[in-house]
């Protein structure tokens, strides 16, 4: 079997991280403002966290300083080994020493206090953040997906897709702000760090942030090597949603040709490779923090080595040097929690990359708008000429098509399978553009009209049904600018002849349907040309829009659409010629060519290809004997 | 979650042993080291008060400091390695799970779950499981050990300067198990949004042709957007709440080291800690040390809790979709079939319901379907042809009554015999991306390419496949979607043909085909495939002509059964279908 999914034949370069990176900076700029209060708070809680410890320290100081008064006050003595004796069972703090603490202790719960609710501010904001990112994420990719041109998902799975719009975008919320404010955060206080050794000894200073430089450069380029296994991984996931998409949604048919083994194998495929780069990618980034764990320690040994001799030489104070041993042994901490953090950032720009690599997707040509033609006021003349289209470059689906319809014609277009019938449609509604050639709307270039405007000027119904999940009338009136009275739904209903049945539905039009299909093929087919007699566009596409539907009942419905059609130029594709046979003009195609052209009638008369088709109904065993 | 881990298998509780043990050494290491550091400081100073050069002990005591912290690196490397390969192994084997789960449902569960949500369990939320067992394994294991370990250091010092540890742990301990209270369903309502998001996408997606036609891409952005904001505002809230607890954990810490050096300073005052003073200060300070190591390893913890409620309410939903029983069983063995009934297929009074709906949609159904025998469904739209044709490949159970194939009750078959017997032409042709190959030999992976091309053959699609450069490794996209529907169609008969079963069955197959192609392409079956059983569905006349049996169907009654003439004469439904069709003077010319 080979490889099932596509998906790897787009995504351009995977794990360009830097680049990737960069995109989801100025994807965040506009969100600057979450940035900067954030960045603000961050500082304020730094200040805190470092002033601190030293608060505290004061406390012990004041019951050190009356320690040591008070112990050259209660001096008794030496003991044997000449240590000093005191007597110590009078001491205590003076009423002096508790204010000093009590002051201490109320700026600290203050401080404490503020410090608490700087953090939420700023947890807030960072979640203000990922959340926003992710809403903005989500819409921009929907948003994409209807920009972009259909022959993109011919070669795409869904499930690859939709994997993007959940999974990709759920990592990002669920790390972004994490990643942020862990980093804005530590950051800040290792500045913080760096400024309060700066005021003790540069020389030292600069031994201890060592650390620094060496644990970004590891953990480049441990991210760089490991940054691959993250991309595979939400790759792989992509593709496996792809496979399951595919499988959930066919599993009738597997179940049928017993064909479970076979995907069976192959989700295993996936499935493997997951766990893999899964395992992979965690694991080298976890890595990342014991390496830097291992330089940081290697440079607090520096810092004593370096620092002993400055104090043995006389250069600094003791004193110096022990403030300066814990500052190294602090600075420790922030580094390691960024490192910690850094499997969240690999897999956070993993996911971004594969949001970027779908959004920047061709999009579908730019329009060049120059007509706009009202919906209301369009005669219906539709012109072809030599339209030549192909939807991949090795083979020509339409060669040289060349047909001119007139205001409120029936036009049929019949042919064998795989003439290009729906091509044309695909081609007129500007599904797909064109390569050569003009299709023309009452003298206009629909090139030179928006997409929009066009698919406006068509009510269509196509060779496969969809809807939505919604309720039956939702679905019906889907498409529909102005709003429409319920009678008139069921006026259309019972035109479609679908009233009928949606009446015997237990919600009547509020039932809610889904894709699941509650309902049969032919069922929905009438509903969605009820949907198109609804929407009410002067020009109609019908593309095997009974093909499922019984004909006795496409007999009643074809009244209701003559009628509907009247005064609209309509194309009408049906294999089924009793469908057709009452049309204005019958164009035969075979292999994207115009080989006839006429009445039903005239066709007959001719006797060539259509006559041929026609009367192959009637070949084998004859009619003659069936009666 | 408790069943993800009666999920391990017999290994992986061997290797989480194997994690308890390294991540007891990193512990135990990670506690010497800042011993080690401490003994580098006074290493310094006894040298520097003795005017000695200190380089040589720092070297030393550094070295040793060094090896301490190599062999934390080398624990926690074994114990990470260890945590991310169960991790990985399990989210596989979850998925795994589900997978199977759901190949075995029938389609009344799939949609009771709806396709969009079974996606969403199978990858998303395997992914938020898999997500918290790393963090479990590596600090779920190393926090306990850390927190006693270090109370075991502290106990019995002084029980005030207890207090405000027990006080801060209760504390954080409550308000975790507040959050999970609070979070729990959050997390439930935003896991089914995003089965949502996933359903409005894939509809958008699915239904892009139709959406670009009507115009009306505004609206499906506006629903897409209603969802997205719901989902937004919901993680929002669930975030909000984790942003006024996270810096409470660090809130905790700092006020109860500040109460341990103020209780601490009372303590002494009253010259209570320790013998003396001097002792005092000195206890206090170890103490605090210590209190900040076990309040860390909660930390830890507090930061698996903060995202298990997410992860717990993914495994709740990926169990779900495990222990639904399927609707329909199958037998673990086959009843014999008996060789004088081979090729025959028999409804005895089958009644049918769909699973929820009020009414049932076929009534007393009775046919018998002899070997060799062409027989043709034939009713208006939703008369019931395509449920009754449904039934046979056991997509749904029948209500009442029996449906025999081969003489035995489908119930008492095994998928895979049904599945050898019967081959299916599904009404909505639908293809699976990879190769045209690929396709086809969906029922034997083993076909040889003359087998393909005699399916082909016989489903009138050599031509269009000769003319493609790649021939059978031409690719296909998803449903098909790079071929006319004709041409798809024609596939899905070929592929029906390949397994050569011994009834075939068409429903309304032949709607997307050119009267040409449809004449011939059942000309070869008759010739070419005799005594093989045919049940058509079809809706043109001409079709089904030939048929030895034409049923009627009306609104899920059987109306009339015969062949085109006795029907013709005497079944008034089926003459108005005929005539529909075929004007009288068609009928009549052909005399
Ligand atoms: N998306 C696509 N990508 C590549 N090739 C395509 C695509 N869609 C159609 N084709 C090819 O273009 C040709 C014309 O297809 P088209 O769907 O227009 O036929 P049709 O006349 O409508 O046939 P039918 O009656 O079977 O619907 C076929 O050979 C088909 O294989
Ligand atoms: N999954 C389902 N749940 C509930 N009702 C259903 C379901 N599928 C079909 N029905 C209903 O059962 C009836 C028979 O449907 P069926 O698909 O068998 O019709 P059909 O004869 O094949 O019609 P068509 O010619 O349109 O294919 C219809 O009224 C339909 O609405
Ligand atoms: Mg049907």
């Amino acid at each position: 079997m080979p490889p099932i999914n596509k998906s790897s034949r787009t995504s351009i370069k995977a794990n360009d991280f830097k680049g990737s990176f960069k995109k989801l900076v100025v994807f965040l700029k506009p969100l600057y403002k979450y940035l900067i209060v954030g960045l603000i708070f961050s500082v304020l809680s730094v200040v805190i966290i470092i002033i601190g410890p030293s608060k505290i320290g004061i406390i012990t100081d004041v019951i050190s300083k009356r320690i040591q008064t008070y112990s050259s006050e209660h001096f008794i003595g030496f003991d044997a080994e000449f240590k000093p004796l005191i007597d110590w069972s009078t001491f205590a703090l003076t009423a002096g020493d508790w204010k000093q603490i009590n002051d201490v202790a109320i700026f600290l719960v203050i401080m404490y206090v503020a410090s608490y609710i700087f953090g939420v501010i700023r947890s807030f904001v960072s979640n203000q953040l990922s959340q926003a990112t992710a809403y903005r994420f989500r819409k921009m990719l929907i948003e994409k997906i209807n920009r972009t041109p259909i022959k993109y998902f011919d070669d795409n799975s869904y499930g690859d897709t939709l994997s993007r719009i959940t999974n990709d975008v759920d990592n990002i919320s669920g790390l972004l702000s994490q990643a942020v404010d862990t980093v804005v955060l530590n950051i800040s206080i290792l500045i913080g760090y760096v400024i309060m050794m700066l005021g003790i000894s540069w020389e030292l200073t600069l031994i201890a942030i060592a650390s620094v430089p060496l644990a970004g450069l590891t953990m480049a380029i441990i991210m760089k090597r490991s940054q691959k296994y993250f991309a595979a991984n939400q790759r792989v996931l992509g593709e496996l949603n792809g496979h399951i998409e595919e499988i959930y949604s066919g599993l009738n048919i597997i179940k049928v040709f017993d064909a479970q083994e076979r995907f069976e194998t192959q989700f295993n495929k996936f499935n493997t490779d997951l766990a893999n780069n899964g395992f992979k990618s965690n694991f080298f980034s976890i890595v990342i923090w014991p390496i830097t764990n291992f330089i940081n320690n290697l440079v607090y040994i520096g810092v004593c080595l370096l620092g002993g001799v400055l104090v043995f030489k006389g250069r600094r104070t003791l004193g110096e040097l022990q403030s300066m041993i814990i500052y190294a042994s602090n600075i420790n901490r922030p580094i390691a929690q960024v490192a910690q953090i850094s499997t969240n950032i690999q897999m956070l720009i993993a996911s971004a990359e594969r949001i970027f690599i779908f959004l920047g997707e061709k999009e579908l040509e730019k329009e060049n708008v120059q007509f706009e033609l009202d919906p209301h006021q369009v005669q219906g003349n539709v012109k072809f000429e030599h339209v030549k289209f192909s939807y991949n470059e090795d083979r020509e689906i339409i060669k040289d098509f060349s047909v001119e319809v007139k205001s409120g014609q029936k036009i049929a277009i019949v042919g064998p399978t795989g003439a290009g019938k729906t091509t044309l449609v695909n081609l007129l509604m500007r599904f797909y553009e064109i390569n050569s050639g003009h299709i023309y709307v009452d003298g206009v270039d629909t090139h030179l009209m928006s997409r929009s405007n066009v698919q406006q000027l068509f009510g269509m119904v196509l060779q496969d049904t969809w809807l939505f999940k919604g309720t039956i009338e939702e679905n019906l009136t889907f498409g529909r600018k102005t709003p429409i009275s319920h009678e008139d739904v069921v006026r259309a209903c019972k035109a479609a002849h679908v009233h009928h049945f949606i009446k015997s539905l237990s919600g009547g039009y509020k039932m809610i349907i889904d894709e699941e299909n509650q309902i049969s093929s032919g069922q929905k087919q009438l509903l969605t040309i009820a949907r198109a007699m609804i929407v009410g566009s002067p020009m109609l596409i019908l593309d095997e829009a009974t093909s499922n539907v019984d004909t006795r009942t496409e007999q009643l419905i074809q009244d209701a659409m003559d009628e509907l059609m009247k005064n609209r130029t309509s194309f009408v594709i049906a294999h089924r010629l009793s469908t057709i046979r009452n049309s204005d003009l019958i164009l035969v195609m075979n292999n994207g060519d115009i080989i006839e052209s006429g009445t039903h009638n005239e066709l007959l008369d001719k006797n060539g290809f259509y006559a041929k088709l026609y009367n192959s109904q009637f070949e084998g065993k004859s009619l003659e004997e069936a009666i | 979650m408790l069943k993800v881990f009666a999920s391990f298998k017999y290994w992986m509780w061997l290797l989480f042993l194997g994690i308890v043990v390294l991540i007891y050494f990193q512990v135990d290491s990670d506690l010497k080291l800042p011993d080690q550091m401490q003994k580098i400081v006074i290493a310094i100073m006894e040298a520097i008060q003795s005017q000695k050069d200190p380089t040589q002990m720092i070297l030393r005591e550094g070295g040793t400091m060094l090896l301490i912290s190599l062999t934390s690196i080398v624990c926690m490397f074994g114990a990470t390695l260890l945590a991310t390969f169960i991790a990985t192994q399990v989210g596989k084997n979850l998925r795994l799970k589900v997978y199977k789960s759901v190949n075995n449902f029938s389609l009344a569960e799939i949609n009771k779950f709806s396709t969009a949500s079974l996606i969403t369990r199978t990858t998303n939320d395997v992914q938020s499981v898999q997500f918290i067992l790393v963090m479990l394994l590596r600090m779920g294991v190393m926090s306990p050990i850390m927190a006693i370990r270090g109370l075991s250091k502290i106990n019995g010092i002084s029980w005030q300067l207890s207090t405000p540890v027990f006080v801060g742990v209760s504390v954080l301990l409550t308000m975790v198990i507040i959050i999970f209270i609070f979070i729990m369903p959050v997390f439930k309502k935003i896991q089914t949004l995003v089965d949502e998001t996933n359903l409005v996408a894939r509809e958008n997606l699915t239904g892009l042709r139709v959406i670009r036609a009507y115009d009306a891409v505004k609206p499906v952005e506006e629903k897409f957007d209603n969802v997205n904001k719901k989902l937004t505002k919901l993680n929002l809230n669930a975030g909000n709440i984790f942003a006024f607890v996270m810096p409470l954990v660090d809130f905790v810490m700092q006020i109860m080291i500040f109460l341990i050096t103020y209780i601490g300073a009372s303590l002494i005052s009253g010259n209570v800690l320790g013998d003396n003073p001097i002792e005092g200060i000195a206890y206090q300070a170890t103490f605090a040390q210590y209190a900040i190591r076990i309040f860390m390893s909660f930390m830890f913890l507090i930061m698996i809790f903060i995202n298990f409620p997410k992860a717990a309410v993914s495994a709740k939903r990926i169990f779900q979709v495990v222990e639904t029983k399927p609707s329909i069983i199958q037998p673990l063995v086959d009843e014999e079939i008996l060789n004088e009934k081979r090729g025959t297929i028999e409804f005895i009074n089958v009644d049918f319901k769909y699973p929820d709906a009020e009414e049932s949609v076929l009534h007393n159904i009775n046919v018998k379907i002899s070997k060799g025998e062409i027989v043709a469904f034939i009713g208006s739209t939703g008369s019931g042809k395509s449920t009754v044709i449904n039934l046979i490949p056991r997509f749904f159970d029948v209500s009442a009554g029996q449906l025999l194939i081969d003489g035995v009750d489908v119930r008492n078959l095994t998928a895979k015999t049904i599945h050898s017997i019967v081959g299916f032409v599904p009404q909505k042709a639908s293809l699976f991306s990879g190769t045209i190959r690929s396709n086809l030999n969906l029922s034997n992976e083993n076909a040889s390419d003359e087998e393909i091309y005699e399916a082909l053959s016989l489903a009138q699609a050599t031509e269009f496949i000769s003319s493609l450069p790649e021939g059978l490794d031409y690719h296909v996209s998803q449903g098909g979607k790079n071929f006319s529907g004709g041409q798809k169609q024609r596939l899905c008969i070929a592929r029906a043909l390949v397994g050569n079963p011994e009834t075939l069955i068409f429903d309304d197959s032949f709607s997307a085909l050119d009267y040409k192609t449809d004449r011939s392409l059942r000309n070869a079956l008759m010739n070419r495939k005799k005594g093989t059983t045919l049940i058509i569905v079809a809706q043109r006349i001409a079709t089904i002509l030939e048929a030895d049996k034409i049923v009627v169907l009306d609104k899920g009654d059987l109306i009339d059964i015969g062949t085109h003439q006795e029907l013709l004469k005497r079944c008034q439904i089926y003459q108005e279908m005929a005539f529909s069709q075929l004007s009288k003077e068609e009928l009549n010319a052909t005399n």
